[in-house]
Parts: structure tokens; C-alpha cells; sequence
């Protein structure tokens, strides 16, 4: 049976997701003098790890090379189509915001508002749940540039703490969702090695219950 | 000029021998099957009127499919699926046929996908769809060729995921909630976010229906899920639903599925499509169904006929490349025979290859060459065992290819 491959993003949360995995009491130690490899073996070859870019991960996972995969939720609304997401991890909490200039009323006025944000999708879903037709411009970068530059009249993007925003002189509009790390499966994958995924799942849910206890301690 | 013309649209793709003999074998072993059941071939159009598919199932939303305009300024889509066609001519060309109506088609689909997605826009798919009967006798009958199918195929790990279409949507139906929270609902159910359905419901209240629904999503695996569901599934409606998928389930063992069936009761039904059981085949490698079908009780109603219906369609393409990629498929063989007519004896040639060919499973090619030695470097190169020279006799030489 092949190894089950579980896409993780580069950076950040590639670092919570091995500790995590070592809290299943899974043997990481292949994933940690990795060099330059993309794709870690562990627990003794059962599982692989692939690191991969966020939005590659959705791609991977969904085209079912990579059995299941961790992967923020924002990159999830943006750009999935078909995949199970089946647990929430907790990790890697923020929220996609609505942001504009401090103390302007972003909707006033009949105009047609303009909005930057590096995730079109979230924000065209966003202003059709209000009715609202708006003009998305795509963002690759900082997006807070755009309506410093004048190019919009506010932005959709991720808010962690918010300082960013502030030292340019916009503020929080409105709360989008609320965002943090998922599990996400394969279709074809959670059919055909149920019994693995689901045994991997149920200790993924025990080393997160485990974590929240010792929180509260 | 942009060189166009060089290359297919993104998307699509040219199929050269190798696949080709590949495709056909699967076509030809489908094809039996069906015809052994009592199916017809039909074909349908490659372009329909976009109004035929205005009850479509998931996926099939008009922004998926190629459309063109008509020179009275109609809406055309070339073909997204065959389903709907074959209802519509059964419910106007048969409909006075004896039922049930028993059709197979052999037909490529038609759908947009992304830029860059990676996936195909034309797909090769064959399928059947059994039209005036409604009875676990018509269903069973639908899963026993899926069956077939894949087994026929050369697959022994696979795995058929049973549904039902109705149940979801039965129990939606009895919330008081806004529609935007039922669409909500049905996303949650459909990714299996049990922390999210969970959170959410609560939200709904907390009556018996919610409590159902919270569970439709964990309603998957095999036959203990039978079990978990008579927990929680209280009222005789769907009760019987759950009765009538244990009986099938209850069969299908008996034909012999074991743990290659389960069962998945939380499956959303996009558009209220299908009206009754679901099914899908799933094989390793691939990460979407190879075959997937179930019950659609109102379709044919849109067509002016009240008449139940169940059908499936096959991948054709992912049962191909699952044929190549495990080197099922090996190139093909026959032994080749080239045959070159020496200056002067061109006709004597022909008409001696022309009988060369009536040897059994022997290809035999004519040497369109001016000489011998073209002939003997084309043979090496295309693999071809013997040149046959004919002139005032006929040798035969060993060309060196290996199709000997």
C-alpha cells in the first residue's frame, strides 16, 4: 500500500503541523533534516509529507496526488471546489476583514466601490450575499498599497492583529470570516482508504483535545 | 500570426494509436456488457438546445458549458452530458415504445473548466439509462452492470459508494430556516465539516431534525452505519428510505462487494436531481469517480412524460489511462509483414498482399519504396519481422524488426 500523503503549506504552519503530528505520536524525524527534499517520509514510511505553496496544496489535494492536506481556510473559499474539510485544527487563527479608511463610511455614497484583495473569489461571494456589485481589482502584494495609491476605496484581506492596517490608516469594516487551519481530504481518497484517514483523524482530534487541555492548565 | 493551428485548445487533446487501441478495448468490453443486458445504442447530438438542461445535475450549471447561437438567435451548448438527450428522444421519439426502455450511448461530453486547472473539457463516457422502471428489481439491475463494468475492466480494488439522493434534502426541508441557511446547510453536509455543521445547526435551534443532520455526515462507512442511522432516523418516511438501502446493501453482498461497498448518507443532491439512490465508483490513483449514476424520477417529467428513471455513465478516459498507466494495455503485437513489388510486378504485389491479409490477425503493409534498401530501414524502424519481395518469385527476408 502506498505511503498517505498529506500536503502541508511551506513556513509558518509547516513548523505547528510537525509538532502536531509528533503530539499523534507519530516518528517525524525524517521531516526534520529535510534539506532541500519536498517530500518527507514518516512514522517509519507510512505517511508522507508534501510541502507545498497554500493555493498548490487546494490543486494537489483536490486532483487526489495528495490524500489529504492542512491548509488555511482562506485558501479554501477562495479557490476549492471539490474536497472534504474535515476538521478545523485551531491553529493559524485570523480573520478575512473588510478594511477601508478610518473614519470614511466605506458604502457611502452611489458610487461603484472599487476593491483591492489578493483573493477575488471571497470577496465577489462577499459583496453578492449584499447585493452589491463592485469592481475587484487582484492584488498580488501588499494589498493596504491600493487604497493609499488611490486605486480603491477598500480592501479584502487577512487581519491577524491589525497593526498593519493602522499604521496606514485604515481600520476593520466588517468581519468576512473567521479563519484558521483545516484538514481537508480527497474525495476518491476518503473512499478508498477510509479505514487509514479515519484512524489518523480520530488522533489528530485526541493530541487537539490534549493541546486544549493543557491550555487550560 | 500566432501559430493556433499547431495546437488543441487548452483543455482538449489528439488521442494517437496506442491510446486509441486502449480506449477501444474498453469501449468494446462496455459495449458487450450493455447489449447483454438488452441495451440499444443511441446517439444524440453533438449540439442540443441549452434549454434541455435547465434541470441539471451538480456541476452542470450553464457557465460550465460551451455555447453557441443559432442563426434564429437560440441558445446551443455543445452536448454536457447525454442523460438529458436520451430523456428527451425517449420522451418524444419512444414514446409509445414498450417500458421499460433500456439505452446505452458511447458519446463524448462537453464542459468548461478552469484556465489552467489541469482538467479536460471533452470527456469519452458511456453509460445506460433505464427508462419506466422504478422497483429495486431496476435498481439492482443498474448496480449489477456497474459491477460488471468495472470488473470487466480489469479492476478488483474498487470501491461503490451508495446513496440516496432524496434524503438530504428530505430532511432540509423540514427546517424553518431561511433558504440562504438551508444552501449553507447543504455546503456543510456536502465537505463533511462536521465542526462547522455542528456550530451551525446549534444556531437553528435544537429539535429532533437537527439532531439528524448533524449526523449525516459521520452516516458513512459500511454496514455499521445502518446501525448508527436507526439511532437517529425516527419518523416512518425515512425509515423507509433507510430500510430499502439496507435491502439493497443486503444484496449487493450477496453479489459479492464485501467491503468494497459502503455507504455514504450524507450526499447532497445538487439541483434536486436525483430522486433516489446514488452511486459512485471510486479506483486508486484517481482522485474523482470512474462511474457514477443513480435515480432521477423527474426528469422525464420536464419532457412531458411521467416516467421514473435510473442510469449511470462510465469515465471512459480514466478507465483508459488507469489501463495504460498499470501497463495493462501492451503495444500492439500483430505480427507485420511488408510487401514490396519489385519494378514491374507492382499489381502482382497488391493483389499478393491483398491475400497476405486474409491470414488471421497478420497486418500486412504495402513497401511504397523505390528500392530494397528503403524498404529494409523502414521495416527496422516501424518493427516490422518480414519483407516480402515479389518479383518473378517471392523471397522472404528477415527484416530484423521484432513484430515477427
Amino acid at each position: 500500500m502506498k505511503p498517505l500523503r498529506i500536503a502541508v503549506a511551506k513556513g509558518r504552519l509547516e513548523e505547528k503541523t510537525l509538532v502536531l503530528l509528533e503530539k499523534m505520536g507519530l516518528d517525524c524525524t525524517g521531516a526534520k533534516d529535510k534539506g532541500r527534499k519536498l517530500i518527507l517520509p514518516i512514522d517509519k514510511g507510512r505517511l508522507e509529507l508534501v510541502l507545498a505553496k497554500a493555493p498548490d496544496i487546494v490543486t494537489y489535494v483536490e486532483h487526489g496526488v495528495c490524500d489529504m492536506g492542512i491548509v488555511g481556510k482562506d485558501t479554501i473559499m477562495e479557490t476549492a471546489q471539490s474536497l472534504y474539510e474535515v476538521m478545523d485544527l485551531g491553529v493559524g487563527c485570523c480573520r478575512m476583514m473588510l478594511a477601508a479608511y478610518k473614519d470614511r463610511d466605506f458604502y457611502h455614497g452611489f458610487g461603484i466601490k472599487t476593491v483591492a484583495t489578493k483573493y477575488p473569489n471571497i470577496a465577489r461571494a462577499f459583496f453578492e450575499s449584499k447585493d452589491m456589485d463592485v469592481s475587484i481589482v487582484k492584488i498580488e502584494g501588499s494589498v493596504e498599497l491600493a487604497p493609499l495609491l488611490g486605486l480603491a476605496d477598500g480592501i479584502v484581506d487577512i487581519v491577524e492583529t491589525g497593526s498593519t492596517l493602522r499604521a496606514n490608516g485604515l481600520e476593520e469594516k466588517e468581519l468576512i470570516a473567521h479563519l484558521s487551519a483545516r484538514l481537508v481530504v480527497n474525495i476518491a481518497s476518503m473512499k478508498m482508504r477510509k479505514e487509514e484517514i479515519d484512524k489518523l483523524i480520530s488522533r489528530l482530534r485526541l493530541a487537539l483535545a490534549d493541546d486544549k487541555e493543557g491550555e487550560k492548565k | 500570426m500566432k501559430k493556433d493551428y499547431l495546437t488543441t485548445p487548452k483543455g482538449a487533446k489528439d488521442i494517437l494509436p496506442e491510446e486509441c487501441e486502449a480506449q477501444d478495448w474498453i469501449e468494446t468490453r462496455l459495449k458487450k456488457i450493455f447489449k447483454s443486458y438488452g441495451y440499444g445504442q443511441v446517439r444524440t447530438p453533438g449540439i442540443e438546445y441549452l434549454d434541455i438542461y435547465a434541470e441539471a445535475p451538480g456541476n452542470l450549471g450553464s457557465e460550465h458549458m460551451f455555447k453557441l447561437i443559432d442563426n434564429e438567435g437560440r441558445i446551443l451548448v455543445l452536448r454536457p452530458d447525454s442523460t438529458a438527450p436520451i430523456a428527451r428522444l425517449t420522451a418524444s421519439r419512444l414514446k409509445k415504445s414498450c417500458k421499460p426502455v433500456r439505452l446505452y450511448y458511447n458519446q463524448r461530453v462537453y464542459r468548461q473548466k478552469g484556465l489552467y486547472s489541469g482538467r479536460r473539457i471533452e470527456t469519452a463516457q458511456m453509460g445506460v439509462e433505464l427508462i419506466g422502471a422504478n422497483s429495486i428489481k431496476a435498481d439492482l439491475e443498474m448496480l449489477q452492470m456497474a459491477i460488471e463494468v468495472l470488473e470487466n475492466c480489469g479492476l478488483t480494488e474498487y470501491r461503490i459508494e451508495l446513496g440516496h439522493g432524496g434524503l438530504c434534502e428530505l430532511l432540509i426541508s423540514r427546517l424553518t430556516a431561511a433558504e440562504a441557511d438551508k444552501d449553507q446547510l447543504r455546503q456543510l453536509i456536502q465537505v463533511k465539516n462536521y465542526a462547522a455543521l455542528n456550530d451551525f445547526l446549534d444556531t437553528l435551534g435544537q429539535g429532533d431534525e437537527i439532531q439528524v443532520i448533524k449526523s449525516l455526515p459521520s452516516l458513512f462507512g459500511g454496514r455499521e452505519v445502518f446501525d448508527q442511522a436507526a439511532e437517529v432516523f425516527k419518523d416512518q418516511e425515512t425509515k423507509e428510505i433507510l430500510a430499502y438501502m439496507k435491502s439493497l446493501f443486503d444484496v449487493l453482498q450477496q453479489l459479492g462487494l464485501k467491503e468494497r461497498l459502503m455507504l455514504d448518507l450524507g450526499f447532497v443532491n445538487d439541483n434536486d436531481y436525483y430522486t433516489g439512490i446514488i452511486f459512485q465508483a471510486y479506483i486508486h490513483g484517481f482522485g474523482e469517480a470512474v462511474l457514477l449514476g443513480g435515480r432521477y424520477d423527474r426528469l422525464l417529467e420536464r419532457f412531458g412524460e411521467k416516467l421514473p428513471a435510473i442510469g449511470f455513465g462510465a469515465n471512459v478516459d480514466l478507465l483508459t489511462k488507469n489501463r495504460l498507466d498499470t501497463g495493462q494495455q501492451s503495444p500492439a503485437e500483430a505480427p507485420k509483414v511488408l510487401v514490396w513489388g519489385e519494378p514491374g510486378y507492382e499489381v502482382l504485389s497488391l493483389q499478393y498482399a491483398k491475400t497476405l491479409r486474409q491470414t488471421p490477425e497478420l497486418v500486412v503493409e504495402n513497401g511504397l519504396f523505390q528500392n530494397l534498401e528503403e524498404c529494409k530501414a523502414y521495416a527496422a524502424a516501424k518493427g516490422i519481422g518480414y519483407i516480402h519481395v515479389v518479383g518473378q518469385t517471392i523471397e522472404i527476408l528477415e527484416a530484423g524488426g521484432a513484430g515477427k
